[in-house]
């Protein structure tokens, strides 16, 4: 990332960042800062939210108004805000445990009344902070910390959870493919409703070391090839859906202007 | 206001809440609070507040800490088992210093217990259901008119020390009907925001030890962790700092709980015995020490348990020569604990317990009483 | 009169808590304290339920009734149930279908009379408040009208003071014991 962003948009005093070295969680935040800063987004009135895991220590980095919350809950958090004031750009940074495990209530449902909130989670498929045990994106048969013989547990696609729930933005990039992956998210910001993007990101201390997938750059390369836009035999990357439907803060608002005056 | 109205618990609860400026409410269905939700849903937007039924209690406790960021003074309202779920986010909004207030109308448990019975068996939750030391101050109305002012009261608090407030309901006073005059001045209390943008440290110990809260959106851009932070907000897990705001969460409550303790002190007689009771239960003790007239016994109601009228129980004990203490509680025993705690071998305390789902009756405590004596 | 205890008991859905309600709110107009409570169980409809209203001259502690000076059931469930508060000089009102093992008591084809004569098996409540008042006078015929007015859904006042003054005339038919 270019020393302008980061003098723009980062809190320099809490940099460095914790993420180990290798780990996709960097290139996922700078997309995410370039993807603000080329967007037409009021900077002034971004809000990040983050749960608990290693992704959702990035709110702590970012120079706007930020909450660290508890594990989990960051979307629930950011329903309160958005509501509170529909004015801000709500951007949740949340990881593949968080999203998914813990947080997939609130997932479905944020999803399902489609309130305008850009969710990008950082997968990569292990929960890293706690020491690489499985997530609900851990690919079966892959060994983890509470998996040594590989786990028998099948995995969410994030993508088709979050469609079929209601999502009116959903995407798919990697921490590889840089550009898509900004594309991806800018995409997330232009949508008046709910946007979720996954972004794959490699966690070579935690899941390479134990599945023998060997040092970063050999991961990255995997990661590279294990996704395609078009193959459909990999791991489709794009835009699965961008459909424009009435978004929650804007309906409960018509509702407040028929009502409002009327206290007694 | 000073007509006499008919007013549901429940209902004196969200016109208290509205009139202390209450503009957000999450919430979950559960019996027996739910007619403060029902009825916000259509007030709310009535007086461009916002309101939203979540997918759970925990989502419901997160949101209103969200919107309280954003400016809106914010509420939430369960019971038992939503209380329980609840406890992780009041947790988070202790540490944080969110304001804001969450009903909790008790009934039967544990678990899914008496859905539609009284109890007062969350008493040591409201206090220490979440987690690590934390502060909280809970409130404990016993009649609907209660439930307004003390509503109001709940709200200045979050707002004035920047935590939690419980106020505990119990499905009797929760449920019940009653002739309420609303004609007392009130007072509305509202956070502090900082003077300027200029240097500011969202987690600066002021004066009072409550650090001043912007708004987000409003360009101050600061960050917000249930990690142990630094002034800036920024985690860290230095010692001193760790023990300095720890502290501090503790002490802008304790230092001022001569200011917050509410309580009653009716009936006292010197040498006699004294009656302590909260809630519901409080009603029973009334009728016993009023229209019952059982001679020499006094009734101290505390309307904040917590923190708890600790010295103004001390001294009313020593200056009243009071020997014996009865505490009536809709519970094994809870509050029991924290008496016999402050009174140490000054007092015998006695327990008047009942769980069976029902309010007492005066005979319930009029017997034990004068097994007691004999 | 310095306190009097009312509990109408019933089944969920037969409008007893709302019944109760309109008997209190009309006592508050008629400038008394008033407390009115309810017991439930988990069924919205069916199951036994009653409502307790206490009205004095006097601020009132005790929320429930302890001893009942007026008590009316309308199904054998909330009779059995609740008859532990009827005492010596209590007003019992019963439907006519039940039956009742105590002392003395008012019987009147309340459930009957209000289907084929009103046609509205929901105002059973009201019509019941009417024989209440029309055998006690426990709260004034203004301030119940009022407090009618205020509580029925909007569109059904007619029809539910219709059963009101029903019920009241049909009171007035027995012996007045109050």
């Amino acid at each position: 990332m270019n020393r302008e962003m980061i003098e723009k948009y980062f809190r320099k005093e809490q940099l460095p960042h914790i993420w180990c070295p290798g780990c996709g969680n960097g290139i996922a935040l700078a997309a995410i800062v370039d993807a603000i800063d080329s967007s037409d987004l009021d900077k002034e009135k971004i809000c990040i939210v983050s749960g608990i895991g290693c992704s959702s220590r990035a709110s702590g980095y970012l120079n706007f108004d930020s909450i660290h919350t508890t594990h989990g809950r960051a979307i629930a958090f950011a329903t309160g805000v958005k509501m509170a004031n529909p004015e801000m750009n709500v951007i949740v940074i949340t990881g593949d445990g968080d999203c998914t495990a813990i947080g997939g209530n609130h997932l479905i449902h944020a999803c399902r009344r489609n309130i305008d909130l850009n969710v990008i989670v950082f997968n990569n498929n292990i929960y890293g902070m706690t020491g690489g045990q499985y997530s609900p994106t851990t690919p079966k048969s892959a060994k983890t910390a509470t998996s040594r013989h590989g786990t028998v547990e099948r995995q969410f696609d994030i993508c088709d959870l979050s469609r079929s729930a209601g999502a009116t933005y959903v995407a798919r990039s990697t921490v590889y493919h840089y550009r898509h992956l900004t594309d991806m998210i800018k995409g997330a910001f232009k949508n008046k409703g709910f946007s979720i993007v996954e972004a794959l990101t490699p966690c070579p201390v935690q899941y390479g070391r134990r599945n023998k997938l060997g040092n970063p750059p050999d991961i990255m390369k995997e990661l590279k090839e294990s996704v395609s836009l078009t193959d459909s035999s990999k791991i489709k990357i794009g835009v699965f859906k961008n459909e424009s439907e009435p978004e929650y803060t804007s309906e409960y608002h018509k509702l407040v202007e028929a009502e409002v005056g009327k206290y007694e | 206001m000073s007509k006499r109205l008919l007013m549901q618990g429940n209902t004196a609860c969200v016109e208290g809440a509205l009139r202390a400026g209450m503009r957000f409410f999450a919430g979950y269905p559960i019996t027996p609070s739910t007619e403060i939700a029902e009825l916000l849903s259509i007030k709310l937007p009535k007086v461009n507040g916002k309101f939203i039924q979540m997918e759970d209690e925990i989502s419901s406790m997160a949101a209103i800490i969200g919107a309280s960021l954003c400016g809106l003074k914010s509420m939430t309202a369960t019971s038992g088992p939503g209380f329980s779920l609840k406890q992780e986010n009041i947790g988070y909004a202790a540490m944080t210093e969110v304001p804001c207030v969450i009903v909790n109308v008790m009934r039967g448990g544990p678990s899914t217990g008496l859905p539609t019975c009284v109890s007062q068996s969350d008493v040591m939750q409201s206090r220490w259901g979440t987690h690590g030391d934390h502060p909280i101050i809970v409130i404990a109305p016993v009649t609907v008119k209660d439930i307004y002012y003390m509503t109001i009261k709940a709200f200045n608090y979050a707002e004035a020390f920047r935590v939690p407030v419980v106020l505990l309901l119990d499905e009797v006073i929760a449920h019940m009907r009653e002739c309420v005059e609303l004609d007392e001045e009130i007072q509305i209390v509202n956070r502090k925001r900082p003077a300027t943008k200029e240097s500011y440290l969202p987690y600066r110990n002021e004066d009072d030890g409550v650090p001043h809260m912007a708004d987000f959106g409003m360009g101050y851009k600061y960050h917000v962790t249930g990690l142990v932070h630094n002034e800036k907000g920024y985690p860290t897990s230095n010692p001193d700092i760790t023990e300095k705001l720890i502290t501090r969460l503790h002490k802008k409550i304790e230092d001022k709980a001569s200011e917050i303790v509410l309580f009653d002190a009716l009936n006292i007689t010197n040498g006699g015995d004294l009656l302590i009771s909260y809630g519901s239960s409080a009603r029973v003790c009334k009728e016993i020490i009023f229209n019952e007239k059982v001679r020499g016994i006094g009734l101290f109601i505390p309307y904040t348990l917590w923190p708890f009228p600790e010295e103004q129980l001390i001294k009313l004990i020593k200056d009243n020569n009071i020997r014996r203490i009865f505490v009536a509680e809709l519970n094994t025993g809870q509050l029991l604990l924290e008496i016999r705690r402050i009174v140490g071998n000054t007092c015998r305390v006695i327990g008047i317990n009942k769980y069976n789902g029902e309010l007492f009756t005066p005979e319930d405590i009029t017997k034990k009483i004068e097994e007691a004596i004999e | 009169m310095s306190k009097k205890q009312i509990i109408i008991g019933g089944t969920g859905g037969q409008g007893i808590i709302l019944s109760g309600l309109i008997l209190a709110e009309a006592a508050v107009f008629d400038g008394k304290y008033v407390v009115q409570a309810q017991n439930y169980g988990p069924e919205s409809r069916g199951g036994a339920s009653r409502s307790d209203v206490i009205i004095s001259d006097n601020e009132i502690h005790y929320p429930k009734v302890k001893n009942a000076d007026i008590f009316l059931a309308l199904s054998q469930e909330a009779y059995n149930k609740y008859k532990k508060y009827i005492k010596d000089d209590t007003v019992v009102i019963l439907d006519e279908n039940i039956n009742a093992d105590l002392g003395n008591y008012f019987k009147f084809n309340i459930i009957e009379f209000v289907y084929n004569n009103l046609k509205k098996p929901m105002v059973i409540n009201i019509f019941s408040l009417g024989i209440i008042n029309g055998l006690t006078n426990i709260v004034t015929n203004d301030s119940i009208e009022k407090a009618i007015e205020k509580n029925v859904p909007r569109g059904t006042f007619e029809i539910n003071y219709l059963a009101y003054k029903k019920g009241y005339e049909l009171a007035k038919t027995k012996e007045k014991r109050w």
